[in-house]
């Protein structure tokens, strides 16, 4: 026997190189790759095994050729590690023994490393070893469990990572763009088309008010807007369990382009209709007074005569009137409305466009005001242009205006604009104004706010499109505000012509 | 009853003979080889063929049937070997006396139980050094047994009142203010010169709390936790007239969840059908 405190160094060494090749053991081959080199220190290991078995079918994980037994005569020795569930040295009938290593864990048997050893002898299975191998047992076992369970943990991990992937791959081939913000705004994901649809910071600071929005109320919202990028609809939900937002955008510009084509299809018929009516009116009442006076002229009295070929001038001029805006509209059209600019007094030029007026507003009963800070203020601009504007402006100012009023005004301001080389010109009426929603649409073409055919009030629906064009070439532009039942305020700009 | 009385008697009582003692000291030498515990053994063919029976019987499930001491040693270990002569010796001269309130052979039964448990419980809780366990539970009643050996009348006095008053044995033994049968054994392994954890699980065993906080404190726990289980199962017989109360730390210091301790009582089931050649262990 030998010195008890070497044997105690011996023991501990050998733990230590234990435990330092399970450290870097990442599968039971691995651990039963330490058992071996261990026990390889002891004896000359001939051939080992490693391998489960549940009673009916093995699981070798490592198997050295020229392992002495089948799995058929390995049973029985597999039978006493699971009944000891202690290492064992099993004197073979033959010669040499079969060590038997079994990895435990709370009580049960998890695999079983065997090795089969050539040479007996006994003075080297002592009781240190014994104590030794029963801690290679205990600690194997406790490993193998751990890698077992770290290994359940990764498939779970790979598993969860697919199911991601998976929905992932749904939500990138969404034609919609989508998004999760968390609750100060930032975002938590974003859809493969959302990075596609690059958008603009406009864009995104609306996505962070909806969501701010959908967070405030706790209720999705839904709207749609128009931006330099194109027109966007959003729609908002609180991801359950709150906190966080998902918000869905989608690109609908194309489908409210054709939207607008489909409008102005339609307002083009209605446009044709109206325009139809608006021609027939003035020539039914020049065909009818030619007739007249063509087979009763004798019988006419000059005045009556007078009278007739008034009426005719009149609806002649309307009809003249008529042809030239639908020319106008057609230039406008093709892009060639022309502008011929010169210095002129814008003053006068209002007060002709009164008088061209006077039929309209004597028929109404309206009374038009001038106000102006000079008799005389000279503009830059195309003048007949301007005064078609004018004519255009105050014609509606006096068609609108209010029937249950008692007085209708009409005025007319000419301003200039303070630091400003410009002149403000604005037409305010007291008549039945204009509603939010049509106010921004007066200006585009065939509008007119009874679209439907009544004829309530007779136009093309070009008139304003025309104004807005005319000022556009002089790089004016016209603006209105207006208060249903009160009256509309119109207004544009002109440079100050140079002295 | 006096104490000085008493450790005069304890003088009386058998110490291990000379071949078991070495065998004991063998199977704790580090150093020892597996022919140095064959040779010592040698010295009594009566005890080696004693072993060898155990070894071969159902409880160790070996394959085959070992022949030589040797290959029982290689196989079942030093530490299973010494337990298996600790279990010849103690039967032979404490479990053998006159008691007419307690069947002895159940009484020797609860010993051994109580040591298959405690191997079972190290197994399943991951405590290694499970040989050790066993030879704890097999040693943990020996008090009782020299108060039977000794005294065998008031050892059926305790067990009469125990079971009167629906007791364990321990509050009849305090009832009759008479040393304790973990007094008597502290005072016969201190006298043996034993080792501690012997010494300790046997004169603790219904005290664990006072050594919570030692190296002893798995064994302890795991011994006290066997007897309740072999009484409250009733395999056996240990004198007592109901189980003794398990403190409840013992169930968290051991880590035991109601799913570890139904495997626990799983796993003491099937041992226990394979226990009879510990129970006849003299054969014949």
């Amino acid at each position: 026997m030998e010195e008890t405190g070497n044997s105690i160094n011996r023991f501990l060494i050998t733990f230590a190189s234990f435990s330092r090749e399970l450290n870097t053991a990442r599968n039971r081959v691995d651990i039963a790759g330490a058992i071996e080199k261990v026990l390889g220190r002891f004896f000359k290991l001939e051939a080992c095994l490693s391998a489960a078995y549940d009673g009916v079918k093995w699981d070798v994980f490592k198997k050295d050729e020229g392992f002495p037994f089948d799995e058929e005569e390995m049973k029985s020795f597999y039978d006493l590690a699971l009944e000891r569930k202690s290492p064992s040295f099993f004197p073979l009938e033959t010669n040499g023994f079969l060590v038997i290593l079994p990895a435990v864990k709370s009580g049960k048997l998890l695999s079983s490393f065997f090795g089969y050893i050539e040479n007996e002898d006994d003075d080297e299975f002592t009781q240190e070893l014994e104590t030794s191998l029963g801690f290679f047992s205990y600690y194997s076992g406790i490993v193998l469990e751990n890698l077992r369970l770290f290994g359940e943990v990764r498939e779970s991990a790979r598993l969860q990572e697919e199911l991601r992937k998976y929905f992932e791959k749904m939500l990138n081939s969404l034609d919609e763009g989508i998004c999760v913000l968390d609750a100060s705004g930032g975002f938590v994901f974003k859809n493969q088309k959302f990075d596609e649809l690059e958008l603009e910071e406009e864009i995104i600071e609306e996505i962070k008010a909806i969501s701010s929005e959908t967070l405030d109320q706790s209720a999705g919202q839904a709207r749609e807007k128009e931006f330099n990028q194109g027109f966007f609809s959003f729609n908002s939900i609180v991801l359950a369990g709150g906190g966080e937002i998902l918000v869905r955008l989608e690109d609908i510009s194309n489908t409210k382009e054709l939207e607008r084509m489909k409008q102005i299809d339609q307002m083009k018929t209605e446009f044709i209709a109206n325009i139809s009516h608006e021609l027939r009116t003035p020539l039914s009442a020049i065909t009818a007074y030619s007739e007249t006076i063509t087979e009763s002229l004798e019988s006419l009295d000059a005045e009556t005569l007078k009278e007739f070929m008034g009426t005719i001038l009149d609806q002649s001029n309307h009809l003249t009137f008529l042809l030239d805006q639908l020319l106008d509209f057609s230039r406008m059209e093709r892009k060639n409305l022309q502008i011929d600019k010169s210095r002129f007094n814008i003053v006068a030029l209002i007060k002709r466009a009164k008088e061209s007026t006077r039929e309209l507003y004597e028929r109404f009963n309206t009374k038009i005001e001038i106000n102006a800070d000079n008799d005389e203020m000279f503009v830059e601009g195309d003048e007949k242009r301007i005064h078609q504007v004018l004519i255009n402006l105050i014609s509606n100012a006096i068609k609108y205006g209010d029937k249950e009023e008692e007085e209708r005004n009409v005025i007319l301001t000419v301003a200039e604009v303070e630091d400003s080389e410009e002149i403000r010109i604005s037409i305010d009426d007291n008549g039945v104004g204009i509603d939010e929603e049509n106010l921004e649409k007066i200006f585009e073409k065939f509008y007119r706010i009874d679209s439907s055919l009544t004829y309530e009030v007779e136009g093309t629906g070009l008139g304003l499109a025309i104004c807005r064009e005319i000022l556009l070439e002089h790089g004016k532009d016209i603006h209105v505000t207006s208060k249903v039942g009160e009256g509309s305020h119109f207004e544009f700009k002109l440079d100050k012509a140079k002295e | 009853m006096e104490l000085k009385k008493t450790i005069q008697q304890i003088d009386s009582l058998p110490s291990p003979d000379v071949v078991l003692q070495k065998i004991v000291d063998t199977a704790n030498n580090p150093s020892a080889s597996a022919k140095d515990l064959n040779e010592v053994a040698s010295k009594d063919p009566g005890f080696v063929s004693k072993i060898l029976k155990l070894a071969n019987s159902a409880y160790y499930g070996l394959p085959r049937n070992v022949t030589k001491l040797t290959d029982a040693i290689m196989i079942l270990g030093f530490k299973t070997v010494r337990n298996m002569a600790m279990s010849i010796f103690t039967n032979k001269e404490f479990y053998d006396f006159n008691s007419e309130e307690v069947d002895i052979s159940e009484f020797w039964k609860h010993s051994v139980v109580v040591a298959m448990i405690g191997e079972v419980t190290a197994e399943i809780i991951g405590y290694s050094n499970k040989e050790e366990l066993f030879m704890c539970g097999l040693l943990h009643d020996i008090g009782k047994t020299i108060q039977g050996v000794l005294y065998p009348r008031l050892f059926d006095a305790i067990v009469k009142l125990a079971r009167a008053k629906k007791i364990p044995y321990i509050e009849a033994e305090k009832i009759l203010d008479i040393p304790t049968h973990e007094l008597f054994a502290e005072m016969l392994f201190e006298k043996w010169n034993f080792p501690e954890l012997v010494l300790i699980t046997a004169s603790r065993h219904h005290r664990p709390q006072t050594i919570r906080n030692s190296v002893y404190a798995d064994p302890i726990n795991i011994i006290t936790l066997s007897t309740f289980i072999a009484e409250r199962f009733e395999f056996g017989d240990n004198g007592s007239g109901s189980p003794i109360k398990v403190p409840k730390f013992i169930w968290d210091d051991l880590g035991l969840t109601p799913k570890t301790f139904d495997e626990l009582l799983s796993a003491v089931e099937s041992k226990s059908d394979k226990i009879d050649e510990f129970i006849n262990i003299q054969g014949g």
